[in-house]
């Protein structure tokens, strides 16, 4: 295709989209409101799972060295574990530090329960947390094995909680994939329907650049642009509107100073979004009229 | 003083090849029919030859068969029985992706003018340049000039609904011209308006033919026929009923032209 012709066809593009002034507005606004409600509701769920998804992550798994661990071997097994893959952080709870909270709780409490104690009684503990929540019962299989890890005494995991949590993120999950699948399909549909009006209040114009003598190539590709535009706009509207109401939406939450919301993992990137919510956009747009006018190109 | 000898051959090979030219008929029709339904046809049996720069006129009633004839021509009509060539195209073979080379070769004139609502005067005509490809040097020397042929240049801006119906005409005339088209085919050019206007699209279609275009008019103006006495070909009932080189539009008047 020579240039000034692609010329042409751009031209053409922008002239139909400005010249139907009142068409465009309306596929514009469908794509808009159907990708708004696509992308929300997508946008709202993927931060569900996102938030529930981290939530696990707060559970640490408690190790107990035996009592007669020397500082020594109990340093040297904090650096094995955190050496170990998936491992987040390993903190020390020294068995001082431990003697001493406790003298501290009885003296507050005037139980006096350590007044005869000679010595520490306690174990050093370390507290394990785990890069991904499904990690954690492996790592304590491991940490059991007590010919590996013979300075270990007991190890602690918080499984009911743990197991409760990981179901609610999978079905969140799952929910997510399918209402988001759903809802695709479900705006394609209506945005194709609103780009076969606009096709179809162009069908006598098609016939005659039929009859005329242009190819389908040459009909076809600026009605297609057309349609990518709508797409490509559309979603770009959408999107804006999706990230203005969960910045507000955000800004609520964290005015209640609620612990979950101290630690919301971070937005979801805007940019990501956006690209995604146009690449969608475009293609349902272009994809679209590309199928209302070939039941109008099929005859010559 | 006697002609070499080479210049002899030379002329009369020339002539040879003009003949073999002039066979290639411009429009080859043999035993065509267009056959709708069983009791049903816009055509039966139609055979009919235009040369290369002809200009033939078809007449008739209306449901005559001369739109369904001009439609066969341009492949808009494609249920079709029997031989059709036009321009060395075999119409009832032809492979739906060549139906564009055909109609760019022919400037067709619709009887509803079939002009673009969503472009201008100008952008209509260039749009059949445009079609074929051209650059935009080309589109912006001829189509002002087509437009000029048909005295439309000066609402070269206007869109097509805020045109009169004669100006529309002229406009569909100018996109019709502006490939400078070889067959040039108008279905009811004159339909509707006064015969003043009329005539001034006689004589364009007059001067169209006068360039060596091969031009076909369906119409029902019996002024322009009459004043034009060109070849009439008459149809009724989807059959030629007449075919006069220099006729009238009415078969009575007939002995008064001889």
């Amino acid at each position: 295709m020579r240039f000034a012709t692609l010329a042409f066809l751009f031209d053409e593009a922008y002239k139909n989209i400005k010249r139907n002034g009142l068409m465009s507005i309306a596929a514009i606004t469908t794509v808009t409101i159907t990708m708004a409600i696509l992308g929300g509701v997508d946008y709202s769920l993927y931060r569900v799972y996102q938030v529930a998804s981290t939530l696990p992550s707060k559970f640490e798994i408690q190790v107990f060295l035996k009592t007669n661990a020397t500082r020594k071997q109990t340093l040297a097994l904090q650096n094995t574990i955190q050496g170990m893959p998936g491992v987040k952080t390993v903190s020390l709870f020294t068995k001082e530090a431990a003697w001493a909270e406790m003298q501290q709780e009885d003296k507050e409490r005037r139980t006096f329960l350590t007044a005869d104690v000679p010595g520490n009684p306690l174990p050093d503990r370390l507290d394990i947390k785990m890069k991904r929540p499904q990690d954690i019962h492996p790592m304590c299989l491991t940490l059991r094995n007590s010919a590996r890890f013979p300075w270990i005494d007991t190890v602690k995991e918080d499984n009911e909680t743990l197991n409760r949590m990981m179901a609610t993120t999978r079905l969140i999950a799952n929910l997510g994939i399918v209402i988001g699948l759903f809802l695709l399909v479900a705006s394609a549909f209506v945005i194709q329907n609103t780009i076969r009006l606009t096709v179809y209040a162009r069908r006598r114009e098609i016939r005659i650049m039929q009859l005329v003598g242009a190819t389908s190539r040459f009909i076809r590709f600026p009605l297609i642009l057309e349609g990518f535009f709508y797409g490509c706009l559309g979603s770009l509207l959408a999107s804006g509107i999706v990230l203005f109401a969960a910045e507000q939406f955000s800004n609520y939450v964290r005015a209640f100073q609620t612990p979950i919301s101290e630690q919301l993992p971070q937005e979801i990137n805007p940019f990501v979004f956006v690209l995604g919510m146009m690449v969608v956009g475009m293609l349902i747009g272009s994809f679209g009229v590309f199928l209302s006018i070939r039941r109008f190109l099929k005859r010559v | 003083m006697i002609e070499p000898h080479w210049i002899r051959i030379f002329r009369i090979v020339k002539q040879l090849a003009d003949r073999r030219l002039l066979n290639l008929r411009m429009i080859d029709l043999k035993d065509l029919s267009v056959v709708y339904s069983e009791n049903r046809s816009a055509l039966s049996h139609v055979t009919l030859h235009v040369e290369k720069g002809e200009f033939v006129f078809l007449v008739g009633p209306t449901g005559a068969g001369k739109s369904t004839m001009l439609k066969v021509l341009y492949r808009e009509e494609c249920d079709i029985q029997g031989m059709v060539k036009v321009m060395g195209f075999d119409i009832p073979s032809m492979h739906p992706r060549d139906v564009p080379k055909l109609r760019r070769s022919m400037g067709v004139v619709f009887q509803d003018f079939g002009l673009l609502p969503n472009k201008t005067v100008f952008e209509n005509v260039a749009f059949a340049l445009r079609v074929i490809g051209a650059g935009r040097r080309e589109i912006r020397s001829k189509t002002p000039e087509a437009l000029d042929m048909v005295g439309m240049t000066h609402r070269c801006d206007a869109f097509p609904n805020q045109l009169s119906w004669g100006e529309q005409q002229r406009v569909a005339i100018a996109r019709a011209l502006v490939n400078r088209p070889s067959l040039f085919i108008a279905d009811e050019p004159t339909g509707n308006l006064d015969p003043d206007t009329s005539m001034g699209i006689a004589s364009i279609l007059e001067d169209i033919n006068s360039t060596g275009t091969t031009v076909i008019v369906a119409t029902h103006d019996k002024h322009i026929v009459d004043a034009l006495r060109k070849r009439v070909v008459a149809f009724n009932h989807g059959c030629i009923v007449r075919d006069d080189p220099n006729g009238r539009y009415d078969i009575e008047e007939k002995p008064q032209v001889s």
